[in-house]
Parts: C-alpha cells; sequence; structure tokens
C-alpha cells in the first residue's frame, strides 16, 4: 500500500519525468539525485514489509538510470537528448513515435474529444481551469496533476480529519481513475515503453503503469458501502 | 458574435445540490494550489463557476481555409471547444452552406498530428530527426542563415514561396524587403494558361459567369461538383434546376458530366481544336454579334483567315467529337448567347497547348458578345477588387539585383512576376544556373509533392544551406526541412481581411491556439525584424494591423468581430463606370488578335498544334480533384480520410481486360521517370486511352499518421512539361503504361 505523502512525492516525479524535460530535470537525472528520489520514496512506502509494491527489477533499472548518460559529459547535452526524444515520442513524432498523450486520441482517434470535455467538467467542478498556453485538458501531465490534486485534498481532509471531504475526494479519485486513467495510461505507458528509444520514457513508463495499478488497487480496498453512495450521489449530481 | 447564454434553472432554495458540492471542493482547491506554488503547470483555479461555463454556447464569425474560396463560416464554441462549424449565410462565398471539407475543419483544429512547437533538425536532412526549439532560438537560426546567404551570395540565393491565402501579401513583403525576385507560387501548377489567356484577351483575368441568368454553359475540364467552388457550385446546380443547358468536356464521365446535357470524352488537348471550331461555325454561320465585334474588339480579320479551315470535320479527329455535335453545341451556344458562356476553367486539359485554348475560349465569349449580359461573362468574378484597405507607409522596396531563376521574362515573356513559373524555378536550383540558389522559405505550401516529379525536387533540396517550413502540418516538405515554424489553425488566429466585391471578412481566432503556434502576421514580423526589416513591419500585433486596414472603411474591429464582415454601399458612379466597356489591353478592346503575343513572337490567334499522343499499348496520365480533398493538404484529416482513404486508377473495362486487369487489383502505373503502385479502379467513365487519379496521397511523411503511406503521388511520375506562353505544367502530356502489379 502506498501512503499518502508518498503518493503525493511520486506523483510529482511523475509530472516532471513527463512534462517537457528542463534543465534541473536533465541534471538530477544524469547526477542520479532523481533516481535516488523515485529509489527513497518506493522505500519508504515498503518499510517494514516484506513484499515490495514495485517489482525488483524496477528498482534496479530506476537505479541505474544515471548510466545512460554517463559518456554524455556535459547537462546541456543530456537536456538535448531528452528534449529531443520527449518531442519524437510526444509532440511531433516524426519519423514514428506512435505515442499520444491525449486520451481522445485512444477513444476517438483525435484531440479535444469526448475525454477532454468530460475532464474539463470534473476540473471545473472542483474550481480549476486549464492553464491558457498550458497542455490539453486530458493530456496525460495535466490528469496527473488533477490527480496530484484530488492526492492533496484527500491528505488535508485526513488531516483535519473531514470525513464527508474525505469520502467524497476518494470517491472523485475512483471516478477518474475509472473513468478515465485506467481507460488509457497503461495503453499509453506501453507505447512508451515499445518507442522509446531513451530508456528514462521506458522506466518512468513502467514506474507509472505499476504505480497507476497500485493506486487504482488501494481505492477499490477501501471502498466501503458508504463509498458506493456518496459515489452515486457524485455521479448523479 | 451571437452568444447565446442558456440560464439553469436553480433547485428550490436558490442552491442546487451540484453547485453545494461544487462549492465545498472550489473553496478548498485555491487553499491546495497556493501551498504548491509552482507544483500545477497545467491546471489552475477558474477564474468561472463551473456552471456559468458549461452553459456558453456561442457563435464566432470567421473564414473557412480548407480550400482557396475562403466561405465565411460561424463556428460554435462550447467551453472552448469547436463543436460544430456552419455556413455563414451572409457571406457570398458561403450563403449558409459548407462543403464536406469546411465541415471537416475541426478535425484540421483537432488533428493529434499537427505541428506543435517550433522544430529544428538534428539528423539527416530527410532522415525526419528533430529537436524541439524556442521561437527565438528558431526564428534566430533561420534570420542568421538568411542573412549569411544574403552577404555570401546575395538575396536572389533565397527562394520563396508560398499557396495562395490571405496572408500571401505580407509573405510577398518579407520576401521583397528582403531583395530576392525568386517566388515560387502555385500558379503555373494550376491557372496560369487561363490567367494569361482571359488577360490577353480582355485585359483582365478576374472573369465569372452569370449563372442566375444564363441558359447555356460550356465547361472544359472544370469538374465543380469535385472542385468546390461553394457558392459557384450551388449556382450551377441552381442553373441546372432552372432548366440551363450544361455542356462538359471532359476525359473522364465526372460528377459534373453527370449532371450535363451533354458530355463530350474529349481527346486531351483535342479541346483546342474543338473551340476553334466552335468559333469556326459562329463565323461562318455568321451567327457572331455584329455590333458587339465591331465596336468592342480588334483583330476580327485575322481571326478569320487563321480559323478558314477549322470546320468541325477538321476537328472531328482532332478532339474525338463527331463534326455533327460541335456544329449542334455552336448553334446551341450562339441561339443561347448573350445569355451564354464558356467557362474560363481553371486548368482546362493541361497540355502544351492549355494557354491556346483559353485564348479560344476567351474568344468564343468575345464573338456572342455576352461580356456584362445578362446570363455571360461577369468582371470580377472572383475575390478582390472592390473595397481598397488601408496599409502602412513603407519606404520602397530594394532594387533586385538579379534576374528570377524560373525565366520570367527572359524565357517567358509574358507570364506575370506574380505568377511565375515554379517548376522552372525548381529546375534551376537543381542546375545551380543561371547561379545558385542556397536557401528556401517555403510558406503553407509543400513542392515536394505539389511539383511534378518528385525526384528532381528532391534532389533540388540536397543543393540548399537551408529549408525553412512554415506550416500547420508535418508535411513531406516539412519532413525534408531543417527547420519547421508551426503556424496556429485558421480556426485559432487572425489573417489580414479578405475583400468580396464590396465587403469586407474577417479571419478571427474562435479559440485560443492549443500548442506553442503563431499566426503567420507574427511569424513574419518576428523574422523580419530579425532581419532588420523593421520598417516593413510595422504593425505590432495581429489586431494593429487589421486596425490599419480598417482606416478606410467604417467599422471598428470590436464590431467587426461581432458581425464577421462589413459591407460597404456601393455608389452609384461607381456601379455606372461597372458597365462601360472598359478593356486594360494595349488596344482598348478584346482581343481577338493580339498584338502582345505578336510582338513577342507567339501566335497572335490560336493556332492548331498537333500534340504527341501516347505510343501503341499506352495511355495519358490525368489528374483531377475529389470532393473531400484539398491538393495535398487534407488527407491526413481524419473526418475526410475516412471517406477517400486512398487513390485508385481508373481504367476502361477494355483496357483492363487487354491486361487481365481487374476491379481492385493492385497495379502499376509506369511512365518515363518512374513507377507507382495503385489499386485499378475499372470503370467506363474513362477514355479507353486515358487513365486517372487524383492527387495529393502517397504522402512520405511519417509525421502524418492517418495518411502515410496510403495510396501513391501521381508527381513521381509526372514529367515536368511546360506549355511554352504561360508556363502552365502540362500535366497530361505525361504518358504512362499499366499492367498488373502481382505477375
Ligand atoms: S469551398 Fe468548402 S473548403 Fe472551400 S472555403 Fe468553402 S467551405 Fe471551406
Amino acid at each position: 500500500m502506498l501512503y499518502l505523502t508518498t503518493r503525493i512525492e511520486m506523483l510529482e516525479l511523475l509530472i516532471t519525468a513527463f512534462s517537457r524535460p528542463r534543465e534541473v530535470l536533465a541534471r538530477e537525472i544524469a547526477e542520479g539525485s532523481f533516481s535516488t528520489r523515485i529509489v527513497n520514496r518506493i522505500a519508504s512506502c515498503c518499510e517494514g514489509s516484506s513484499r515490495c509494491c514495485f517489482p525488483k527489477d524496477l528498482i534496479e533499472t530506476i537505479r541505474k538510470l544515471p548510466d545512460e548518460f554517463k559518456e554524455v559529459q556535459e547537462d546541456r547535452k543530456v537536456l538535448t537528448i531528452l528534449d529531443a526524444e520527449y518531442l519524437r515520442l510526444f509532440v511531433n513524432d516524426f519519423p514514428s513515435a506512435w505515442v499520444q498523450p491525449y486520451e481522445s486520441w485512444y477513444h476517438e482517434g483525435r484531440t479535444m474529444g469526448k475525454a477532454a470535455l468530460e475532464c474539463l467538467e470534473l476540473y471545473q467542478r472542483d474550481g480549476l481551469a486549464p492553464v491558457e498556453g498550458g497542455e490539453l485538458p486530458d493530456h496525460l501531465v495535466t490528469q496527473l496533476e488533477y490527480l496530484l490534486f484530488l492526492t492533496l485534498l484527500e491528505k488535508k481532509a485526513s488531516s483535519e480529519e473531514d470525513v464527508a471531504l474525505y469520502r467524497m475526494t476518494r470517491v472523485k479519485e475512483q471516478h477518474f481513475y475509472e473513468r478515465h486513467i485506467m481507460t488509457w495510461f497503461p495503453t499509453c505507458c506501453a507505447r512508451v515503453q515499445t518507442y522509446s528509444r531513451v530508456s528514462f520514457y521506458r522506466v518512468m513508463a513502467r514506474f507509472l503503469r505499476n504505480f497507476i495499478v497500485l493506486g487504482n488497487r488501494n481505492l477499490h480496498l477501501h471502498r466501503s458501502g458508504f463509498d458506493e453512495g456518496v459515489a452515486h450521489d457524485y455521479k448523479t449530481a | 458574435m451571437t452568444t447565446k447564454l442558456r440560464k439553469r434553472s436553480p433547485g428550490k432554495g436558490g442552491m442546487t445540490r451540484r453547485r453545494f458540492m461544487e462549492g465545498s471542493a472550489a473553496s478548498v482547491a485555491a487553499g491546495i494550489l497556493a501551498s504548491r506554488l509552482g507544483g500545477f503547470e497545467n491546471l489552475a483555479l477558474a477564474k468561472q463557476r463551473a456552471d456559468e461555463v458549461s452553459s456558453y454556447l456561442r457563435e464566432i464569425p470567421t473564414v473557412c481555409e480548407m480550400c482557396v474560396w475562403r466561405c465565411g463560416l460561424r463556428a460554435k464554441v462550447r467551453d472552448g471547444v469547436v463543436v460544430k462549424l456552419e455556413g455563414n449565410p451572409d457571406h457570398p462565398h458561403s450563403r449558409g452552406k459548407l462543403c464536406p471539407k469546411g465541415n471537416a475543419g475541426i478535425m484540421a483544429l483537432y488533428d493529434p498530428d499537427r505541428l506543435k512547437t517550433p522544430m529544428m533538425r538534428v539528423g539527416e536532412r530527410g532522415e525526419g530527426t528533430f529537436r524541439k526549439a524556442s521561437w527565438d532560438e528558431a526564428l534566430d537560426y533561420v534570420a542568421e542563415g538568411m542573412k549569411k546567404i544574403k552577404e555570401k551570395y546575395g538575396p536572389q540565393a533565397m527562394v520563396m514561396s508560398s499557396t495562395h491565402n490571405l496572408a500571401q501579401l505580407q509573405f510577398e513583403n518579407l520576401m521583397q524587403a528582403y531583395g530576392t525576385p525568386n517566388y515560387g507560387t502555385q500558379r503555373s501548377l494550376c491557372f496560369n494558361a487561363m490567367v494569361m489567356g482571359f488577360t490577353m484577351t480582355y485585359g483582365t483575368s478576374d472573369v465569372g459567369g452569370d449563372y442566375a441568368n444564363t441558359r447555356y454553359i460550356i465547361y472544359n475540364g472544370r469538374n465543380l461538383l469535385d472542385g468546390i467552388a461553394n457558392s459557384e457550385t450551388q449556382d450551377l446546380i441552381a442553373a441546372i434546376q432552372r432548366g440551363a443547358r450544361v455542356v462538359v468536356l471532359d476525359p473522364r464521365f465526372t460528377k459534373t458530366a453527370s449532371k450535363a446535357y451533354r458530355w463530350f470524352p474529349v481527346r486531351p488537348g483535342g479541346d483546342l481544336a474543338f473551340f476553334m471550331a466552335l468559333n469556326h461555325v459562329i463565323l461562318r454561320e455568321g451567327w457572331y454579334d455584329v455590333d458587339f465585334v465591331e465596336k468592342h474588339t480588334s483583330g476580327f480579320d485575322i481571326l478569320v483567315e487563321e480559323l478558314e479551315k477549322c470546320t468541325p470535320r477538321w476537328a472531328e479527329e482532332k478532339c474525338d467529337i463527331p463534326a455533327e455535335q460541335i456544329f449542334e453545341v455552336a448553334r446551341e451556344f450562339a441561339e443561347a448567347a448573350p445569355r451564354a458562356f464558356a467557362h474560363p476553367n481553371w486548368r482546362a486539359s493541361n497540355t502544351l497547348n492549355s494557354f491556346q485554348t483559353e485564348r479560344a475560349i476567351a474568344i468564343l465569349n468575345a464573338l456572342v458578345g455576352n461580356w456584362k449580359q445578362p446570363g455571360g461573362l461577369l468582371p470580377s468574378g472572383g475575390e478582390g477588387g472592390g473595397l481598397q484597405l488601408g496599409c502602412y507607409a513603407q519606404p520602397p522596396y530594394p532594387r533586385t539585383a538579379a534576374m528570377r531563376l524560373d525565366g520570367v521574362p527572359l524565357k517567358y515573356p509574358l507570364v506575370p512576376l506574380k505568377l511565375g513559373v515554379f517548376q522552372e524555378l525548381r529546375d534551376a536550383v537543381l542546375r545551380g544556373k543561371p547561379y545558385p540558389a542556397k536557401g528556401w522559405l517555403i510558406f503553407r505550401q509543400n513542392p515536394l509533392m505539389s511539383l511534378s516529379d518528385r525526384a528532381r525536387t528532391l534532389e533540388a533540396f540536397r543543393k540548399l544551406d537551408l529549408i525553412v517550413t512554415i506550416d500547420i502540418l508535418p508535411n513531406d516538405t516539412a519532413y525534408y526541412s531543417d527547420v519547421i515554424l508551426p503556424e496556429s489553425t485558421y480556426l485559432e488566429r487572425y489573417d489580414p481581411l479578405s475583400v468580396v466585391g464590396n465587403k469586407v471578412f474577417l479571419r478571427q481566432p474562435v479559440v485560443p491556439p492549443l500548442y506553442d503556434t503563431k499566426s503567420a502576421l507574427e511569424i513574419f514580423k518576428l523574422l523580419g525584424e530579425r532581419l532588420g526589416l523593421y520598417d516593413f513591419f510595422q504593425y505590432r500585433d495581429e489586431e494593429d494591423y487589421i486596425k490599419t486596414q480598417l482606416k478606410t472603411v467604417r467599422i471598428s474591429l470590436d464590431r467587426l468581430k461581432q458581425n464577421g464582415y462589413y459591407e460597404e454601399a456601393v455608389h452609384e458612379a461607381a456601379a455606372d463606370r461597372e458597365a462601360e466597356m472598359v478593356f486594360q489591353t494595349p488596344g482598348g478592346k478584346i482581343e481577338l488578335a493580339s498584338k502582345t503575343l505578336e510582338q513577342v513572337g507567339f501566335d497572335a490567334v490560336p493556332k492548331w498544334r498537333e500534340l504527341p499522343r501516347p505510343d501503341k499499348g499506352k495511355f495519358y496520365l490525368l489528374t483531377g480533384k475529389v470532393a473531400q480533398m484539398t491538393q495535398s493538404s487534407t488527407q491526413n484529416n481524419q473526418w475526410l480520410s475516412k471517406h477517400i482513404p486512398e487513390n485508385t486508377i481508373w481504367i476502361h473495362p477494355r483496357a483492363a481486360a487487354v491486361r487481365g486487369i481487374k476491379d481492385g487489383d493492385m497495379v502499376f502505373v509506369e511512365s518515363r521517370i518512374g513507377r507507382i503502385q495503385l489499386k485499378a479502379k475499372v470503370t467506363e467513365g474513362i477514355r479507353p486511352d486515358c487513365v486517372w487519379t487524383t492527387f495529393g496521397y502517397g504522402h512520405r511523411s511519417k509525421g502524418l499518421r492517418t495518411t502515410y503511406a496510403r495510396g501513391a503521388l501521381s508527381s513521381d511520375i509526372h514529367q515536368s512539361l511546360t506549355d511554352p506562353v504561360s508556363g502552365s505544367q502540362a500535366l497530361s502530356q505525361t504518358t504512362v503504361s499499366v499492367y498488373k502489379a502481382s505477375v
């Protein structure tokens, strides 16, 4: 099981990994601090447990991430490699990357389809809106940000012992996982694993896939009859 | 702009259960986001409540750009998403209707393959490996490259090319301010022959037909039901419904042919003989408008002499149309005149005789005196003309220091500079003579597909140090470029105003740009400034540019944004002038025999020239349009591609049987320069000596995932042959053999 704080930290790391690469990310990958942070997060959630939530070989590959850039001396060059790969994978994939980071594409083969509209509505119901000039509402990173928002909300409810807010937030998370995340993240991650030439993205995709499977399981394990009632209210509101 | 606000009725007590729940979550959202400064880059606090946002359905008027016809449309936008495009009833080009492409414009905006950020090549050219660049970096690189070329080789070493679009004037501004004469447009690939044929006769090429009053129309290769020009296509259908007779000359049984009163599967290039014979009959039988011809034309005697021998019997074998039927058409046309017109077409038959064919068509109209008559030919049938818009006071452009690479005016003395001869320009780049070209800036154009003989265009690309593409999609040309600058789609940007007669129309953003893209106006300005051409780009932004254009008309930009258009009252004096018979030719009259042509050594009146016919067992290769596609720019549109995912090759059943080809078989189509593979469509709707396919398929860019590698490109086998007078490429002169692919 993943603790709330661990989930939050992991989400932040995943958001950084799947956003347009910046210099600081390039530096952290090259010097190893990015992988260390992930490995530490994994370790902290499984402390005292005999069985870790994440596969051992995944943790090993995360640990080895800096090796890929051992030969590359300058951080700028690491950034150039990451940037070119990000572009090839997620933006304009000349010549053939085949990974679209938009949920609508997986259901309708286009951008701004029904999934994007549904996401918009969910964000709006929580008082949020996409930033102008930012990614589209159903972009992988935007959805991760919403998931982070809900997790932070859950943490707030839990620390303030606000049961109603806590349950409502859990229902929202379950709904978001069911209607959106689980419908396309696994395929998208699999495509990144298949098509990325840079192991950083392959490893991060695998990490993300494991993360959402755990998150989904976690939500369902804790589903109570009361939650079902709240869920019904939420979905029909 | 029509804004419809549908109010939701509140629940009892004024607060719905949903609003209560939203409120409680929204109130904590601010705190959560504030606690993670920098953590959220794509989500922020909403400025409006959810129920306020989602209840808006706005209608925003703008102008379509799925082809060059520029129909007015209204975009329905809900929650910032374009949900429907509809024709603007007030726009003369759409009259409330959009064609299939216009409707599918939504998918141009929401195409996942769109260019989303500036890109710079990192691998070998043509390998397709790019990296993301910031606008500053990409523009600095382009400007630096252009400056170096200018310093080392002179500005003429930079080629610039663009398609027909609203921002083209500003592109030309950039080109002239930079100082290169080497301009490539799509016009020689399309309508040079028509423009020049009518200009040499009437002094104008801006000619249309009065469909509302006509009784008889002759089309030659113009297929308005597939090559849709929205309002004109509507006019044609209305005219047919009213009982107008339509004659279609086309080697293929097109949709327009299917609506015609007479369809003649003319032999490619033989259309010139057909029109010469029509003119002959009209002169011989005395069916021409004597008064009109005497008052408003010159060169009558020379024409009569030349056409003396051009009887229907003489023409019959040349055009494959029975003499009796040629005579019949001449009689019917003359009887219906002046409520009759022979359409100028766009490309006629696309042969080495195209220019003279257009001349013969122009002369036919002149002989029956249908100019400015109800049901006849009308000036200003197309865009432009009418209102004068405001502009910035600019310094004069620098003198160009070199002749053009495309042979205008030395080899092509009469071709207007704005038209040029694109295929010759490409060939000169390839030869490196008379001087080498080093760079090519390409604005929303795809020369790698549109120019015949793609291998030669690729070869020419290899000679260049710098290739820059400004476009919306990662097309083939972008794929082979060094720098790609992504333009916003027409639903996300402003363009310079569109003038249609006495009306001005606004293209405006209906949603903000989805990605890191810019309008052409902004790109040209940013590039121009980096090249030190500040005086030529004085506008602050797009709105500022349009406000300057509006200085001569009485409407503010804010009003124009709401209405989408402005109509200026036509003054009576101007209307009277319109009725005058004024021709901008050297003699001020319609030139049946052209002095200008004679002066530069061309035939003053149309003369027949026999063109080579296909060898035994070979075919004329013909190309044309389908209603769902615009050249090579729409195949990746998912809504359109669904209907025609790939092109086929039409072949007559007799020709197919001899070769053992069945409907749906894969066949090779081979010319002297290459071979492509296509699926056969065996149909009687094509002459046995012709095969036909539509252009624009066979994309090589792997960035276009919907259409990549679907069908094949005719430019791979089209030879570059050019009409010597107009510079039009003579596409239908390419001959091919066809054989089964699986033997
Ligand atoms: S004819 Fe069709 S594609 Fe062209 S501008 Fe009009 S609606 Fe758009």
